[in-house]
């Protein structure tokens, strides 16, 4: 009991981290009654939530501060992994049927009907957008000066890792939704689409990282690895690795879901079609 | 299932090119943030953590058993490095190194200190500290040691790895810890990074440097 308790004390502590998890929590505890969410989706939802904390607020983040693995297996969950689930959870319904009604009234929808909200939600629900942003922040915080001072600085280190969570729910939101569009902001043909343009990049980067002979990222040499037992260079290989297969595979698994949502919709649509079809017969 | 080719090419070009767009804007204001806060242009041959780092800021213990503060230093341009007294190899190479950088400085390094803060406060009394640190250089180096949790708060602070390895049979054991040395300005401002493929006289250089700025 007491070595969980120890595991679970955060590295650095971070109210932000903790509100934003309790508010999601108890939205989510408060609108499932309401909003029928099955056994299936209350699993997802609660699994990714809790990768999500884990990730961020436990003694784990000595070791993704300090070995670039444990840091790209942190990204993994921050940015795959945990949103993956709770987007699989489809939470969206049970989310807004927790927050009381009288604020979805005065601030939620007036808030959402604003010009700048409808702006924002084109921009960044735009498929381009999202595949360019998912794949963009996997380089952007992997380019060498700027990995440097994100490892460094404990304020562009939490700007990174928040950049990763809302940007994996946003994208995974966008491929795991199973409604015809509308209303879903993307067609299903494109939202396979978009997880499959995702993959190339993805195993670009991590075998160009496997595959350097060099150090990329030397600010774990300088401020000291938390694994001495692994070389540096072993350490950068497994990092590449990681981005390389279970980050593509998680795309891979993606498509399988989007395709599945697809297929289904469009037999739904036959059977609409048959349907109506038939009807103008016997009329 | 007609619809999901049917990108509007102007639509989503322009989408392509405004997040491009954005992400070059944070490169570049990423690279403007370390840039901008150098009066001097030339790049530093050590590595340039200004704005980056918190600055220097602990309760510890010095060598002579007083009770030390980052206030203490203020005033010095401090080289803080972090190692145990029974390291075997790196820490006594890593001060020797610094004591020849205070040999080059000459009268520059009057009102710089070397601050070695150990990792092993277990083992580390501020005696053994005294005998260790002075052994080096009685004049400008200091040992600083502390609890344990004040010792891992300021190593956090610095983003310094350190741990305790395993005990061989007669009890003794390594500690492993970064071999970075912090330069901090005589505003307790973090400054520069040495590292040990640095070599002596561009750790000088680069110090005499932030002595030069912070004093005019």
């Amino acid at each position: 009991m007491s070595s969980i308790l120890y595991w679970l004390d955060p590295w650095e502590p971070s109210p932000t981290v903790v509100i934003a998890v309790l508010i999601a929590a108890v939205l989510f505890a408060r609108g499932a009654k309401r909003a029928h969410v099955s056994l299936a989706r209350h699993v997802s939802f609660w699994f990714g939530l809790t990768a999500l904390y884990v990730a961020l607020h436990t003694r784990l983040d000595y070791f993704f501060e300090h070995e670039f693995f444990m840091h790209r297996l942190q990204h993994l969950v921050l940015h795959h992994l945990g949103p993956f689930f709770i987007a699989l959870s489809y939470p969206g319904a049970a989310l807004r049927a927790g927050i009381p009604f009288t604020w979805r009234q005065r601030w939620l929808k007036p808030a959402l009907n604003t010009a700048a909200a409808r702006i924002l939600f084109k921009v960044i629900f735009n498929p381009v957008v999202a595949v360019v942003l998912f794949v963009g922040l996997i380089y952007f915080w992997l380019l060498s000066p700027i990995h440097f001072k994100a490892m460094l600085d404990w304020r562009l280190y939490r700007i990174m890792n928040w950049s990763m969570v809302i940007d994996g729910l946003l994208f995974w939101w966008l491929v795991l939704d199973s409604r015809p569009a509308p209303p879903a902001r993307l067609a299903p043909g494109r939202r396979i689409l978009i997880v499959i343009a995702a993959i190339p990049p993805q195993i670009m980067l991590g075998a160009y990282i496997f595959f350097t002979p060099h150090e990329l990222y030397p600010i774990y040499s300088i401020c000291g690895r938390a694994f001495t037992w692994i070389s540096p260079m072993r350490d950068q290989q497994i990092g590449g690795l990681l981005l390389w297969i279970p980050g593509s595979m998680m795309s891979v698994i993606g498509a399988l879901i989007a395709m599945r949502h697809w297929l289904r919709l469009s037999t739904r649509q036959r059977l609409v079609q048959q349907r109506a079809r038939a009807e103008l017969v016997t009329a | 299932m007609s619809s999901w080719f049917s990108f509007q090419p102007k639509g989503w070009f322009a989408a392509v090119l405004a997040t491009l767009a954005t992400l070059f804007t944070a490169l570049i204001l990423s690279a403007g943030l370390a840039a901008c806060s150098r009066p001097d242009t030339t790049p530093w041959k050590l590595t340039d953590v200004s704005g980056h780092l918190p600055d220097l800021d602990f309760k510890l213990t010095d060598d002579t058993g007083k009770p030390v503060t980052g206030q203490s230093f203020q005033g010095q341009t401090t080289l803080v490095y972090f190692g145990y007294t029974h390291c075997p190899d790196v820490c006594p190479e890593t001060m020797a190194r610094l004591m020849q950088v205070m040999q080059q400085l000459g009268p520059d390094a009057k009102n710089t200190r070397i601050v070695f803060i150990t990792v092993d406060p277990a083992r580390d009394t501020a005696a053994a500290l005294h005998d260790y640190v002075r052994a080096f250089d009685a004049q400008h180096a200091v040992g600083l040691t502390g609890t344990d949790g004040a010792i891992e708060s300021i190593a956090k602070r610095y983003r310094v790895a350190y741990q305790m390895e395993k005990r061989d049979p007669s009890g003794a054991y390594d500690v492993t810890h970064s071999s970075a040395v912090y330069i901090f300005d005589s505003h307790g401002h973090a400054r520069l990074l040495a590292t040990e493929s640095d070599s002596i006289d561009t750790i000088t250089h680069d110090l005499r440097r932030v002595i030069d700025s912070t004093d005019s």
